[in-house]
């Protein structure tokens, strides 16, 4: 057996490539998490004004058609605009909090923290998309930076954890490579 | 995964071996169990048929997983928007949006069971190892009807309860009014086979192995309610009813069960939704 693989030289070497991969991941995943919960826990607290400022304009639009608003029925819309706003918002500071915990979880269970990480924001980018068209385009290209990077980390976690346990089982056969596709 | 394959390997170290159907690793033949993972393997025999050269890896396995998905979101982020359009563009007197609506139906599942074809043909190779005991699978099959049972009522009370939340009929009022072909085959045919192949068997398998049996499970149920975006309010009861059928696709080592309990619970609530219950 050569030195290099004798001493873990090449194995080491990749196994950092990996954990680099890894650790830009877990980066990721915090500033993902903690914005989310920032900018949706900012959007609970000021729901009923970002309601009202979305509903001025069609409520000036009837008033210059001097058409009669109901102050009760006004009141009830916009109790449950507020209500759903409040809803959808605090859905994504719970989200936030699970790519927190997948971000600082991302060493511990690479393969489960990565993926779970990659179908839920994959996932609530569609939802999210589906209500409100809007939140598709906007920043799309940094959609695409961070599903690429959490892609990349999901195969870096495979290879992570492969490797740990090739290590775990020691022997001959963890220098064998890994079948081809 | 090949670092050391371009490398290069030590002559002594290679040695008559096959991939493990769980974690991908090499084992040498003979093994009745993986060094690695700890999968129990089937047989050494038929391990030992299992050429290295032909068994796709968790890795590319995973990137399949993940593009198909991918595509099967975009499908359903489309189908979302055109099937608002159609709801948009509604009169109340207008008779032809549900044949509207199940036309847009019918292409979105065309499609989308055309990009789960293509993934199933090139994860053909992917064989399922789930060897549960003979117990375990009469007992799977024994508790499919109280599962489906508790399944429904749940659908239909969580249903209930959005309509007096959102104080309005739900989208699938409109659709599950007459029972005819095009519904029995859009909602009860296509989902079944399809869905269940992609999420039951492909996803699971794939997952099954990097991830365990629990986080599999409940992560194939994640994904198959999300790829139901058109259908939002659905979401939360998806997740449930789709990790309820991976439990049982485990248990009963065959994927018969959970496409014959998904036909069974999307024909009955069309039924109910015809007789207007």
């Amino acid at each position: 057996m050569s030195d290099a693989f004798s001493d873990g030289g090449l194995g080491s070497l990749a196994q950092s490539a990996r954990t680099k991969q890894l650790k830009s991941a877990r980066g990721i995943l915090l500033f993902v998490g903690i914005l989310t919960i920032l900018v949706n826990g900012g959007m609970i607290i000021f729901a009923e004004s970002i309601v009202d400022a979305q509903m001025e304009p069609e409520l000036q639009e009837l008033r210059s058609q001097n058409k009669v608003i109901n102050p009760v029925k006004l009141k009830e819309i916009r109790d449950g605009a507020v209500r759903a706003t409040r809803f959808v918002d605090g859905i994504a500071v719970v989200l936030g909090f699970v790519f927190v915990a997948c971000g600082m979880l991302v060493y511990k269970y690479p393969v489960a923290a990565t993926v779970i990480a990659l179908v839920l924001y994959v996932g609530c980018a569609a939802v999210y998309g589906v209500l409100d068209p809007r939140t598709l385009a906007a920043g799309w290209w940094m959609k695409i930076i961070i599903v690429v990077c959490l892609f990349k980390a999901v195969q870096a976690a495979l290879a992570y954890e492969s490797e740990r346990k090739s290590e775990a089982a020691g022997g001959v056969l963890s220098d064998l490579p890994a079948a081809p596709a | 995964m090949d670092d050391n394959a371009s490398d290069g390997i030590p002559a002594e170290a290679v040695v008559d071996g096959f991939a493990c159907w769980r974690c991908g690793l090499n084992v040498a033949a003979g093994n009745a169990a993986c060094p690695h993972c700890g999968a129990t393997l089937r047989s050494t025999e038929s391990a030992a048929t299992m050429s290295v050269t032909s068994a796709p890896t968790s890795e590319y396995l995973l990137n399949l997983l993940f593009c198909t998905y991918l595509l099967l979101l975009v499908t359903g982020i489309l189908h979302a928007f055109v099937l608002r359009s159609v709801i948009d563009a509604r009169d109340i007197a207008n008779h032809t949006f549900r044949s509207t609506a199940f036309t847009h139906l019918s292409i979105a599942e065309g499609i989308d069971t055309a990009i789960i074809a293509i993934a199933l043909w090139k994860a053909r190779h992917l064989k399922s190892r789930i060897q549960p005991s003979q117990q375990t699978r009469i007992l799977a099959w024994i508790i499919a009807l109280p599962v489906l049972a508790m399944l429904l009522a749940l659908n239909l009370g969580y249903h209930a309860l959005l309509r007096s939340l959102l104080h309005a009929p739900l989208l699938t009022d409109d659709l599950m009014t007459k029972f005819d072909l095009i519904a029995v085959i859009t909602i009860c045919v296509q989902p079944a086979f399809v869905e269940e192949a992609y999420c039951r068997w492909f996803a699971l398998d794939c997952l099954r192995g990097p991830l365990g049996t629990h986080a599999a499970v409940w992560i194939t149920g994640l994904m198959f309610a999300f790829l139901h975006v058109a259908m939002l309010t659905n979401i939360p009861y998806l997740i449930v009813f789709g990790a309820c059928l991976a439990y049982l696709r485990l248990m009963s080592g065959t994927l018969w069960l959970p496409i014959m309990l998904h036909f069974s619970h999307n024909l009955i609530i069309l039924l109910i939704g015809c007789i207007g219950l």
